[in-house]
């Protein structure tokens, strides 16, 4: 995973799919970039190279989501493959990563 | 030159009288046999109201009234492409020389045609056309040997009248990598309520091979129509094998044969397997419960001792057995995927298109598969086919991944569906695995759990089991929207993602075992 800070919006580039297996490592490297880029007002997560999202990978976004709520950092997801796109969707979660939800709840 | 007995007439074709006299005689000279024709028109006469293999060579000048030689040239190439053609030409016509090769000319001679210049490409269009002749005769050949292959092929006779408990369907798929192969399958129902089903490999996948196995398949029906038992079916080929081994000389290595031998009793609901060899055969319940029938004994041809390797058990109604050559584990590891996934695949593409498939994935060996299929008598219920098979130990939580990249290629290949369209049904079964190893297994490695994939072909429908030994659990209720405030556990989140993207969804056996049905959408 990759993180920078772009004027006042911290980015993370997810390398790969979010999964049971690995978040606990993308989640330590989020927060120590967090702890890092305190100017930072907004969160984008890139999740264009994650083909997979599971529950494990849901939560840690939903982590993510609680975190930034706590620092008053605003968190949007950009540039999701369609069906992780959907997934969110299918979930009611869309809209709470700032993207259009893709079918009705 | 000295002419064989059966050497063919050369045809000489020019306008030119003179010039065709001279060619005549320095043929006769050589002592072959001779035709003349005054131009195309009467080669052409002479080719088609000949014998097939009369004429080994026409040379023709190409300069003519009427049809010139090129002409001539494509009109033999229809006629009989075996047929060699030299074209004699000038200075002034080379550029033809290079358009006649093209054409399919064997060769070309310069004028004026010299006696060691004539002779010398009579020999090699004679040896031209004798190749020809000779490889269009192993290909008929070969061709008769496929044919007796497919008429030797298994056909189950109808059920008679006695009543029986199990009826059975047997497939078979056959990818031979030339014309024939060295893999056989038969079979045989017996009036008893048996039907036995056997499948051979013979060492080696050439051209002796596909005859060698010939023979075999025509030796095992007769001895099973005449009753013979499996064990002395097995006995007799082991005997001719072995003789044959004591005979070869040392630029003969002698062939051996793989061969399974399954009888499944209709009326007892019994499977005997004999393997001498093959791959063990694997064994499907309805609830997609794998067994494999690991015993066997050595190739036939080998040794004179046949050490036993029988495998007998019950079985029960609506289950199936895979038999398979050696060839198709070889070609699923050449590809990245399980056997079964391989089997599956074949025996969703028609039985003529199974060759053209694996050649386009440049198989290397013959691949032959069997599915034996059994259910009670009068039912109609609909085939599902295992796709995919595998258990896990409690603790393997951490391999989930690798799990879930077999089951993608896995599914991927057998069903002919991109990543994307299976996206839904990896994530839940992901789901569903994890919470069984979690919180059905508890995590540990004396429990286990098992993932089933079954794939029903006329519902386009894929139906999973995630079926574990722990103490199972109660699913969370649907909700509308996961709950955010709370601990986000695993489990909830997971049963919701299921609920949500799987439009068939049931848990069963208190929680410890989770159906899952997913309809592939039409291609």
């Amino acid at each position: 995973m990759h993180a920078s800070l772009h004027d006042s919006s911290l980015l993370f580039t997810v390398a790969g799919d979010l999964l049971s297996t690995n978040v606990a490592t993308v989640r330590a490297d989020l927060l120590t970039a967090l702890d890092r880029h305190t100017s930072a007002t907004s969160v984008v997560v890139n999740l264009s190279a994650a083909r997979t999202v599971d529950s494990q990978g849901l939560n840690l976004l939903i982590s993510l989501l609680r975190e930034c709520e706590r620092r008053k950092l605003e968190l949007r997801i950009t540039e999701p493959q369609s069906q992780v796109h959907r997934l969110l969707s299918y979930l009611n979660l869309a809209s709470r990563f700032g993207l259009p939800a893709l079918v009705a709840s | 030159m000295r002419p064989t007995p059966q050497h063919g007439t050369i045809l000489l074709v020019d306008d030119d009288p003179t010039s065709l006299m001279v060619l005549r005689v320095l043929v006769e000279q050589a002592k072959l046999p001779v035709q003349t024709a005054r131009n195309g028109e009467e080669a052409i006469d002479y080719i088609l109201g000949a014998s097939p293999a009369k004429y080994e060579a026409v040379i023709t000048d190409y300069l003519m009234p009427g049809i010139n030689g090129i002409t001539l040239l494509e009109r033999i190439q229809q006629i009989d492409p075996s047929l060699a053609t030299i074209i004699a030409t000038s200075d002034a016509e080379r550029n033809t020389v290079s358009s006649s090769l093209k054409m399919g000319a064997v060769d070309f001679l310069e004028k004026p045609i010299s006696r060691t210049g004539l002779l010398a490409a009579i020999v090699r269009a004679t040896n031209h056309t004798r190749r020809q002749r000779h490889l269009i005769g192993a290909e008929n050949r070969l061709a008769a040997v496929a044919s007796i292959q497919k008429r030797l092929a298994p056909r189950l006779v109808a059920a008679n009248a006695q009543e029986r408990t199990l009826d059975c369907e047997l497939t078979t798929r056959a990818c031979p990598i030339n014309e024939a192969g060295g893999d056989f399958v038969t079979a045989l129902r017996s009036d008893a309520g048996t039907v036995e089903v056997v499948l051979g490999d013979v060492s080696g996948h050439g051209v002796i091979e596909g005859f060698i196995a010939a023979y075999f398949q025509g030796m095992v029906k007769g001895m099973q129509t005449l009753g013979a038992s499996p064990d002395q079916i097995a006995l007799a080929c082991n005997r001719f094998l072995l003789r044959e081994w004591a005979q070869s000389g040392p630029d003969h290595l002698p062939s051996s044969l793989c061969a399974v031998f399954v009888t499944l009793d209709l009326n007892r609901s019994e499977l005997t397997v004999l393997n001498y060899g093959c791959p063990a055969i694997r064994i499907f319940d309805r609830s997609g419960r794998s067994q494999l029938l690991a015993k066997q004994s050595s190739p036939l041809g080998w040794f004179e001792d046949l050490a036993p390797g029988m495998n007998r058990i019950a079985v029960s109604p609506h289950s199936c057995c895979y038999l398979w050559s050696d060839g198709l584990g070889d070609h699923a590891r050449q590809v990245g995927v399980t056997p079964l996934a391989l089997a599956t695949r074949l025996l969703l593409s028609k039985p003529e298109q199974a060759s053209s498939l694996f050649a386009a994935e440049g198989v290397r060996d013959d691949v032959l598969l069997a599915r034996l299929r059994w259910f009670p008598s009068g039912t109609s219920e609909e085939d599902a086919l295992p796709v995919f098979f595998e258990e896990l130990r409690g603790n393997e939580l951490p391999s989930i991944d690798a799990l879930q990249g077999r089951l993608e290629r896995d599914l991927t290949y057998a069903l002919s569906q991109s990543a994307g369209t299976l996206h839904s049904l990896l994530l839940c079964v992901r789901e569903a695995v994890i919470n069984a190893l979690l919180h059905g297994c508890e995590g540990r490695p004396d429990k286990t759990a098992e993932l089933r994939v079954h794939y029903v072909a006329k519902a386009r429908r894929v139906d999973v089991a995630v079926v574990d030994s722990g103490r199972g659990f109660t699913p969370p209720p649907r909700i509308d929207v996961p709950d955010l405030s709370g601990p986000g556990t695993h489990i909830s989140l997971g049963c919701q993602l299921i609920y949500r993207l799987c439009p068939q969804v049931r848990y069963a056996d208190g929680g410890t075992a989770c159906h899952l049905s997913f309809e592939l959408p039409l291609s």
